[in-house]
């Protein structure tokens, strides 16, 4: 579709039939007015004060009575230089194009005699401007989050690294929502390796949309039956720029708060922006809290199963016997009794989530405390498996990413099975399940258990920030996500 | 990742191996420091030509199909030794079929997943087993009666030296050797670092209990376990820690033993959609045959002794054969 501006202008009106909210003009320039013109665009997607002070005041004004002659060419340089005044445009031969252009914000003018299409950017879209992080709060350091637009993410990030390594290459996912993503990296940091075949993979996903940074990671990740996130997201742009250092990669989604880091280990779910504010060691201590905590998050009723039930002589008698004590009114088996508080702890903190912050509290008090409280009373449970369900869930807020969170809410059923089933031995087999299949997973070729296991470099500088964080002037050398540049140049 | 072994995870592999069936064992093996000794000295021989010759159980049919039946023999009475020390002295009450399937489905999924998770595992777990484990018996060093360790060839006499057979790690060696990316002196190393670790234990079992002791004990290495204490914890019998941080280390060598029969099978059957499940079955059918623990364990002895001298002489023999020809 190229040369009669007048098809032109019908095909694009026929692709934006029955659009309500599509802005279309058209007029004609010259003494004679006799070149048209056709501006479009989607209302209220638009600079509309740019349009008009810098597009259309231009046309009408300063190009109507001297409008470009001669060639194409020197009327395509005419025009970009005289009637348009914004830097940020570019031109389109196929007019499809043009139209998905339309459909990004952008405004599309058509001129009679010009082949190209011009494309000026005129982006502004309703958005949130920058908020306090949500789901990763930290009490000393930075406290803005990323927000849904992703030049605000890409600038959020940028500002934290004035580096010209530090690379943007977008591009777009989902056939029909064409969402804007960017995949920042550090060049000579990252492994190159690692940045082309997260390239291909996200050239390669077959869908239709992409909403959020959620899907995206659904159809990067590599094992899809597994519960654990073999992909981080984060709502900081201070740890993505800390990433980046780090030889990560960063996925900007737009329309989504949270972009993702590739790839991701075990170690980096336990790791917080805060661990780096302060002192190495408070935060070296929190850490082996923090790794402490996420085990008993899924395995501590399981534990208290196979010692209830099958190796009870473990316990001391006088404990012993007050835990039976406890436990004789209550008729239900110790299974079932866990499983069923588990299940309500879930539907307390699944309610907590949906219900609005001003009576969230109300909820604590009346599911924690009230109904707890009614329930030992009443015989229902035994005091110790509320206290086991209320550790487990205390445990598992002390670990800082959500996504390793709910994959351990699942597995500590699994592992609350396999104890019941056969005491310690099945804690045990339960237990070496998980880890054999954690062990297994992969993330973009990095090994989930990296770098405890399952890479050769040198594990003293690696192990300095995982299980401890050490004072930053020892942290010589990177991390070992770029240390695989290193690894990949001598193989 | 390169999907191979590095060399400290072979390490791991081998300390824990030694350091799992190679001490339950101990008894069926041998019964005196001297013979501790000699079974070592001919165990770490047979070890270095595990190391160092170019076997490759993989690349041969015959080799193949006799490791395959072996390796399925070995796995049934292994699983039937853990599980019989298993319910000895954890789960009286439960009965010993769900012990055994339970070991079944654990160690077959783990064998399916690959040599490189189980290398993972391994070096992640290492310093945990290790530790607890040598906790157990530096804690029973005060009771070491000097003359139980005096030069005494124990019941088996100079059959010690055969038994040196016994003590597997050469074999789990074999087995994965087609996956080590690390340098062979360093395996060397770590296999040195296991015996004396297995001369140390044996000599503390040996010398608490005495020959005697040790030959009438079912599980002498459990009566350590039962002594044994952490002061301040507020568990009691704390046995039960001990044994499944043990546990760890025999899954460890089973796993190794799964994952080459998956590999071996694989290579010898064509249909091999559900060539592991099979396996599983056949190993739990078999290992639930009514046996005596202490006849699973002379079974197992003179299958590794058979073993030994194929893996140890007759295979590094023929490649060397081959070699010159």
């Amino acid at each position: 579709m190229s040369g009669n501006i007048e098809n032109r202008i019908r095909y694009i009106e026929d692709s934006f039939k029955d659009w309500g909210d599509i802005v279309k003009r058209k007029f004609y320039i010259g003494e004679n007015r006799d070149q048209a013109v056709y501006i479009t665009y989607i209302d209220d997607m638009v600079n509309r004060n740019l349009i008009e002070e810098e597009i259309i005041k231009n046309l009408i004004i300063n190009i109507r009575l001297t409008p470009p002659k001669g060639e194409n060419s020197n009327k395509y340089s005419a025009y970009i230089n005289g009637a348009v005044t914004t830097a940020d445009i570019k031109s389109a031969t196929d007019i499809d194009e043009a139209i998905l252009e339309v459909m990004c914000g952008n405004t599309l003018m058509l001129l009679d005699g010009l082949e190209e299409i011009l494309v000026i950017s005129t982006k502004s879209f309703p958005k949130r401007g920058v908020d306090k992080p949500e789901t990763e709060i930290a009490v000393q350091g930075p406290q803005e989050a990323f927000a849904e637009s992703i030049r605000i993410n890409t600038v959020l990030i940028r500002r934290r690294i004035r580096d010209t390594r530090l690379k943007c290459v977008q591009s777009k996912a989902g056939n029909v929502s064409r969402t804007d993503i960017a995949l920042m990296y550090m060049e000579g940091i990252a492994d190159s390796k690692l940045v082309n075949k997260i390239k291909k993979k996200l050239e390669n996903i077959k869908t239709d949309m992409v909403y959020d940074s959620g899907y995206l990671e659904q159809l990067l990740e590599e094992n899809k039956l597994s519960p654990f996130p073999q992909i981080q997201l984060t709502e900081r742009p201070d740890k993505a720029a800390a990433e980046l250092m780090e030889g990560r990669i960063v996925i900007v989604v737009d329309t989504s708060p949270f972009v993702i880091l590739l790839p991701a280990v075990l170690a980096s779910f336990y790791q917080a922006s805060e661990d780096y504010y302060q002192r190495w060691e408070i935060m070296s201590f929190i850490r082996i809290i923090r790794y402490l905590a996420g085990f008993a998050a899924f395995s501590l009723p399981g534990l208290y199963i196979a010692v209830a039930l099958y190796h009870p002589s473990m316990i001391p008698t006088e404990l012993a016997l007050r835990l039976a004590g406890a436990r004789q009114t209550v008729p239900i088996s110790t299974v079932v009794e866990i499983i069923v508080m588990e299940l309500i702890f879930e539907a307390l903190r699944e309610a907590g989530t949906r219900i609005p912050a001003s009576i969230g509290s109300t909820l604590g008090i009346v599911g924690g405390i009230i109904i707890g409280q009614a329930a030992v009373d009443a015989g229902l449970v035994s005091p110790i498996a509320v206290i086991i369900i209320a550790l487990t869930g205390i445990c598992s807020f002390a670990i800082p990413n959500i996504a390793l969170v709910s994959a351990y809410r699942l597995i500590k059923y699994f592992i609350i099975f396999t104890s019941a089933a056969a005491g310690l031995l099945g804690y045990v087999a339960g237990l070496l399940l998980v880890l054999v299949h954690i062990a297994s997973l992969e993330s973009f070729g990095v090994s989930y258990i990296a770098p405890f296991s399952g890479t050769n470099r040198n594990k003293k500088t690696i192990l300095k920030d995982t299980v401890f964080r050490f004072p930053l002037k020892n942290r010589k050398g990177r991390h070992f996500y770029s240390e695989l540049e290193r690894e990949n140049i001598e193989q | 990742m390169n999907n191979k072994l590095s060399g400290k995870e072979i390490n791991s592999i081998v300390i824990l191996s030694v350091l799992g069936f190679e001490i339950l064992l101990l008894p069926k093996v041998c019964t005196s420091a001297v013979s501790v000794v000699c079974a070592s000295l001919l165990s770490v021989f047979l070890m270095t030509v595990a190391i160092f010759s170019d076997i490759d159980i993989y690349e041969n049919k015959l080799w193949q199909v006799i490791y395959f039946i072996k390796n399925i023999i070995v796995i049934v009475l292994l699983t039937k030794i853990l599980a019989d020390a298993i319910h000895f002295v954890m789960l009286r009450d439960m009965a010993l079929y769900k012990i055994i399937l339970i070991i079944t489905l654990l160690c077959g999924y783990c064998g399916y997943k690959g040599i490189e998770p189980v290398g993972r595992i391994s070096r992640l777990m290492f310093w945990f087993v290790t530790a607890f484990t040598l906790y157990i018996y530096v804690m029973s060093v005060p009771d070491i009666k000097i003359e139980n360790l005096y030069p005494h060839i124990g019941r088996e006499g100079l059959s010690a030296l055969i038994y040196g057979f016994v003590i597997n790690s050469g074999e789990i060696i074999i087995l994965i050797k087609n996956k080590m990316s690390g340098e062979r002196t360093a395996l060397f190393r770590s296999v040195l670092t296991a015996f004396v670790l297995f001369i140390f234990i044996s000599f503390v079992i040996i010398g608490k209990l005495g020959t005697k002791g040790v030959e009438n004990t079912m599980y002498p290495f459990f009566e350590l376990m039962y002594a044994a204490d952490l002061p301040g914890f507020v568990i009691k019998r704390q046995e039960g820690i001990f044994i499944s941080l043990w546990m760890i280390s025999c899954f460890i060598t089973l796993f190794v033993y799964f994952y080459s029969t998956d590999i071996l099978s694989k290579k010898i059957f064509t249909d091999k959609k559900y060539v592991t499940l099979i396996i599983m079955a056949v190993v739990f059918v078999f290992s639930y045959i009514h046996i005596s623990p202490s006849a699973a364990m002379k079974n197992y002895c003179f299958l590794q002794i058979v073993g030994g001298i194929l893996t140890a002489l007759i295979l590094p023999l023929i490649y060397v054969r081959r070699d010159v020809k």
